[in-house]
């Protein structure tokens, strides 16, 4: 039915043109492959949840002016001229916002002993209106109420209680509730008085990026990030106001990095969305200029034995017979090229792995672009093979 | 005769017009997609002090004990301690040093109803614009004098002297900054190598600085570093005060010597210094050292080249593979069907070496187009990052050294693909197609 063997034996006779489709079907199938997996791992990675009310929150940075200011009173002042502005559900001054890639961290362990837990945790201070504006969802235990902030400390000092994300609580005390329990942060213990269920530090890329927690105290430094919470079809009125609203409590100040949460994730992940579209022009114009060198050498091949296809036709072979013989060839050719690739493409993700912060390729793409390949491949050789097949069999009596 | 090869060439590619076309657009587009990552590629791995890399180095020093992981595969900090910061400026040594730190300023506009702004900064020694060939355009450095006695005193970038002042000579006026006033001793042309080689403490491509202050300000007004600041030791650290004397790392260090043997002089006097401090007690590591790294040295081992870079970089010149062997094929079909000619050619006296080198001449042609169209790509391709990174303005520019780069690539690269076909066209045996005629 399909004649692999004269095929075969016809492919074996004039072997550079078939090699050549072989090598680039081979060559196409590792690159998108591998390319096709580092989109879908940053596509993942742009999706992830920080875990706030993103589509109501605004963030902005204020740096003030005087060094020898009472930050702390100035903030309280700005908090409440904030949540003065109509639309406005709440309003804090923290030291950091999620996605922003600047921010603080430290490293707390669950114990004294050298066998504690140490994670490097992303810390958002702030006063008890930190976790409304947020807008984070309690597991247990309970938030900061306005009696446990810390108002007058020093450079320097340490808090004694802390909330907890869910991530690291569990990292911290697997299968137990760490409410109550103790942290270390260099020799002081802290009480975990709360777990909320999730907030993202500051750096989108790091490992342990939903290891976070609140201290209750407020920013004392010259330089704040605000949040400001706003109901979701009031926030963008809400932030043409904001600018105002804080220079007319003290103007000797600078309002910089004004954005609405959805502003301040697109720049986060402004590199992974243009690697994610680089990636995606590259694969697009790989199957272009594959199918085209399908069809070149297909077409030639055809022009090669227009003669044999007379003979053929006029020995009584039907149309249909003609196209199968040149859709087969093709489909050896190409499963020689995906197999080989696919070696290729598994060489790939490991160099890939070796050198750069890449997982391995899940096998799932290998087969995906497996299988479109030989459908591009089998559609590229259609045109070819259907010119086949109208070859009329008076041409085999031609010139011979 | 090359003259008259070019001529059948042209003929050739007039004649078959399709194939032609398609052979100059698969390398063009694989011409386009190398070219735009080789030129951000270039851009990122570029050197601007190339022609100091035997004079600048960033400085380090192993002042934290053993069992500390850093980023880093040598197990340094990429900063050094305030206290050794100070120690090592007041040494001799080098041609000119420097500590520094990035900073900020909230500046105050002298009108009325202006509101102040951030300004960018830098607080370093006087060193620092002779060491880094920073223009002035007005003006000078502050002198040794104002360096050691903490003047507060500033230069001022070009873009910050019209936003202040509307441009002009304006040294000697004052500038309120953080609250405090500083008089401006020289103004300086906008100084932005890319990358910022000299701090690539958060990222190597962020904006350029424009005000520049005495590091000796540090103590007096409390100066805030924007960059990172690790630390090693459980130390307690209260005010501005306790951070000088700790063992935190948040200081850059750059020196300027007079090559490589100096280098090696200077690298024992450093060596001295550790010991020096580990008799009064610092320095806990056995393995303490001091390392100095060229500005080249320096881009590397920090990794400014981005990590998606190189993978682009690596997946699009695959991609130029598979465009150059798709254009073996096409080129295969299209010559094996004119070897009749070849054939005809190879009869009537021509060697294989003529019938190879006027095939050659062809894939040139096609080299040389492929690599014109394929620069118009890479302008696209530039283009198109230009509107997916805003802040790649000054990173995806082509310029002629890179254009020339891309047309000898896309010739080279054509030949290469051009030599199996021109050489099986070349073994013709003219008597086969005589035969047929």
């Amino acid at each position: 039915m399909f004649e692999i063997k004269p095929i075969f034996s016809a492919l074996l006779r004039s072997k550079s043109g078939p090699l050549l489709i072989i090598l680039q079907l081979a060559l196409t199938l590792a690159v998108v492959a591998n390319a096709g997996h580092i989109i879908q791992e940053r596509l993942e990675l742009m999706a992830r949840d920080t875990g706030i009310a993103e589509s109501e929150l605004i963030g902005f940075t204020v740096s003030e002016m005087h060094m020898d200011k009472d930050f702390i009173s100035q903030r309280r002042q700005d908090e409440q001229a904030l949540r003065a502005i109509p639309g406005v559900i709440d309003a804090s001054a923290s030291n950091q916002i999620p996605l922003t890639n600047s921010g603080s961290s430290t490293t707390i362990s669950s114990s004294l002993e050298e066998n504690g837990v140490d994670l490097n945790i992303g810390y958002f201070q702030g006063n008890e209106h930190l976790f409304t504006t947020l807008g984070l969802t309690l597991v247990e235990g309970r938030a900061f109420t306005a009696n446990d902030i810390m108002t007058d400390f020093k450079l320097g000092a340490l808090p004694t209680q802390v909330m907890l994300s869910r991530y690291a609580a569990e990292l911290y005390f697997p299968g137990e509730s760490a409410v109550g329990k103790q942290v270390y942060l260099r020799d002081t213990p802290i009480e975990v008085i709360g777990v909320y269920d999730r907030l993202q530090t500051p750096w989108a890329q790091r490992s342990h990026t939903y290891a976070s927690a609140l201290i209750p105290m407020e920013n004392a430094s010259f330089f704040a990030r605000y949040l400001v919470r706003a109901e979701a079809g009031q926030r963008d009125a809400v932030l043409k106001q904001i600018e105002q609203t804080l220079l007319k409590v003290d103007p000797d100040r600078v309002i910089s990095g004004l954005r609405t949460f959805d502003q301040i994730r697109e720049r986060a992940y402004r590199n992974d969305n243009a690697m994610a579209k680089m990636l995606g022009v590259v694969i697009m114009l790989l199957l272009v200029v594959t199918a085209l060198g399908v069809v070149g050498l297909a077409s030639y091949s055809v022009g090669q034995r227009r003669k044999q296809i007379g003979t053929r036709r006029a020995l009584g072979a039907t149309r249909t017979a003609i196209v199968r013989h040149f859709l087969t060839e093709n489909l050896m050719i190409c499963l020689a090229g995906v197999f080989l690739g696919s070696l290729g493409a598994l060489a790939l993700s490991q160099y890939l792995m070796n050198h750069y912060e890449l997982t391995r390729l899940p096998l799932f793409y290998l087969w995906t672009t497996m299988v479109g390949l030989v459908v591009l491949s089998q559609l590229a050789a259609a045109a070819p093979a259907l010119r086949a097949a109208r070859i009329s069999p008076a041409l085999a009596t031609r010139s011979v | 005769m090359l003259a008259y090869y070019l001529k059948l060439a042209w003929l050739s590619l007039k004649q078959s017009p399709v194939i032609s076309a398609l052979m100059v657009l698969a390398i063009a587009i694989g011409i386009g997609t190398a070219g735009t990552s080789l030129t951000v590629h270039y851009t990122m791995s570029h050197n601007p002090m190339a022609h100091k890399d035997d004079n600048l180095y960033a400085l380090q020093l192993k002042s934290h004990g053993d069992g500390h992981d850093t980023d880093k595969d040598d197990g340094l900090y990429y900063q050094i301690t305030y206290q050794d910061a100070v120690n090592l400026s007041q040494q001799d040594g080098p041609v000119r040093q420097s500590p520094m730190i990035r900073t900020g300023f909230t500046v105050k506009p002298a009108k009325a109803d202006a509101y102040p702004f951030i300004a960018d900064g830098r607080a370093a020694t006087r060193d620092f614009f002779p060491m880094f060939d920073v223009n002035f355009l007005h003006g000078t450095a502050w002198s040794v004098e104002q360096d050691e006695l903490a003047s507060p005193v500033t230069v001022i970038s070009q873009s910050l002297n019209d936003k202040l002042f509307g441009g002009g000579n304006n040294v000697g006026k004052t500038i309120d900054a953080n609250g405090k006033s500083y008089t401006v001793v020289g103004i300086v042309e906008d100084y932005r190598p890319q990358p910022l080689f000299y701090d690539v403490n958060n990222g190597a491509f962020h904006m350029h600085e424009e005000m520049f202050i005495p590091f000796s300000l540090l103590p007096v007004h409390e100066v805030e570093a924007w960059g990172n600041t690790n630390g090693w030791k459980q130390e307690e650290i209260n005010s501005y005060a306790d951070r000088l004397t700790s063992e935190q790392y948040w200081i850059q260090y750059w020196v300027e010597l007079e090559g490589t043997e100096h280098k090696a002089t200077y690298l024992q006097q450093l060596a001295a210094y550790v010991e020096q401090q580990q008799t009064l007690g610092r320095f806990p590591s056995e393995s303490a050292i001091a390392s100095l790294r060229s500005v080249s040295q320096w881009l590397e081992y920090n990794e400014v080249v981005s990590e998606d870079n190189r993978i682009l970089l690596a997946l699009s010149f695959l991609f130029l593979l598979v465009c150059l062997v798709n254009m073996v094929g096409l080129l295969l079909a299209k010559f094996l069907r004119r070897a009749n000619h070849a054939g005809i050619r190879r009869a009537l006296g021509a060697s294989q070496g003529q019938i190879l080198a006027q095939h050659m001449m062809e894939v040139m042609v096609i080299g040389v187009l492929g690599g014109l169209l394929g620069s118009l790509f890479s302008l696209l391709g530039l283009a198109g990052l230009r509107q997916l990174y805003p802040g790649y303005d000054q990173l995806a520019r082509m310029d002629f050294t890179i254009l020339m780069a891309l047309i000898t690539l896309s010739t080279i690269a054509a030949l290469l693909a051009g030599l199996f076909p021109a050489w099986r066209i070349g073994r013709t045996n003219p008597a086969t197609y005589l035969k047929s005629q």
